[in-house]
């Protein structure tokens, strides 16, 4: 584990983040009601509704699939203290390849790190990287996906 | 006007301009989501640490913000169709307390498949951009 206030190579930091979201895994995800509730009453959506239809509304996706992204950026802050100075969520891009259903069996999100790029700005050095996660349904078909740009602030030199 | 249903797939056309959506950021009310998701980004919530960063206040997370680009769709297509693809961009932080403003238009219709694509942008209330997006839908 690296600490302090260590500057890593673009290099390293590449081999660590890639480490990173291979030690992170799959997660099994279930559609927890209470959850999914309080997520409608926060956001003005009408979780009866919801689960009238049996739809988890679109909205949603980014929140339901959003354990295994926390668990990356814990690890960031873990893992690289004093590397990793901010976390900036700047896109997504996300397709559903069909309706995702409140009553589906558990459904599994799986992350890789889809690219990294150095950039340097008005600020200093960051990284551009870009997080890909699938969400599977229980067949193991692609239910949708998230393809999230962070900008990562580093210290990073060479 | 949640599910409402009254809008018919085939009569929506290019240039049809959906219901426009606001929210505030409710500080109690954001607080509650960071806590539904764990949040643990102190920047969406240590105001000391996202001035820092250089950020004047709490920055609302996008995951959060997302939310009502496919709500304001959903509302207004009700069981006719579904949300297949969201392009999102996220130009400028929106902060806590603040209000957003979302603007939708239809920008393309397809036959086949049936397909309508929908930009949205979101601005402050002074009339900034905070984020854009484009939406696919699909007949349900």
């Amino acid at each position: 584990m690296m600490g302090g206030e260590e500057a890593i190579s673009g290099e390293r930091f590449q081999k660590e983040l890639e480490a990173l979201v291979a030690e992170t895994g799959a997660l099994e995800l279930r559609v927890d009601h209470d959850a999914l509730r309080e997520y409608c009453r926060l956001t003005g959506h009408d979780y009866a509704a919801c689960k009238a239809r049996d739809r988890l509304p679109a909205g949603y996706l980014m929140t339901f699939i959003d354990p295994i992204v926390t668990r990356i950026m814990v690890a960031f802050f873990v893992k690289f203290p004093g590397t990793i100075k901010g976390v900036v969520h700047s896109s997504s891009r996300i397709e559903i390849f069909k309706p995702l259903t409140i009553s589906a069996r558990p459904y599994r999100e799986e992350m890789r790190l889809a690219n990294l790029e150095r950039k340097s700005g008005k600020k200093g050095d960051y990284f551009v990287a870009d997080f890909e996660v699938i969400l599977l349904d229980a067949d193991g078909e692609r239910a949708a996906t998230d393809l999230h740009q962070f900008f990562l602030k580093t210290a990073v030199r060479g | 006007m949640n599910g409402s249903g009254e809008v018919n797939f085939q009569s929506i056309q290019v240039g049809d301009a959906l219901p426009e959506l606001r929210a505030t950021m409710d500080r109690e009310t954001y607080f509650a989501y960071n806590q539904l998701i764990r949040n643990m980004n102190p920047l969406h919530s240590d105001q000391n640490y996202a001035m820092r960063m250089g950020y004047r206040d709490i920055v609302v997370a996008g995951v959060y913000t997302f939310s009502f680009i496919p709500k304001m769709i959903e509302d207004w297509i009700g069981p006719a169709g579904r949300v297949a693809a969201i392009a999102i961009k996220y130009a400028s932080p929106i902060y806590i307390g603040g209000t957003i403003v979302q603007t939708a238009r239809v920008t393309r219709k397809s036959s086949s498949p049936p397909s309508l694509e929908i930009e949205v942008t979101v601005r402050d209330l002074n009339g900034n951009t905070l984020k854009s997006a484009t939406v696919k839908l699909e007949p349900a």
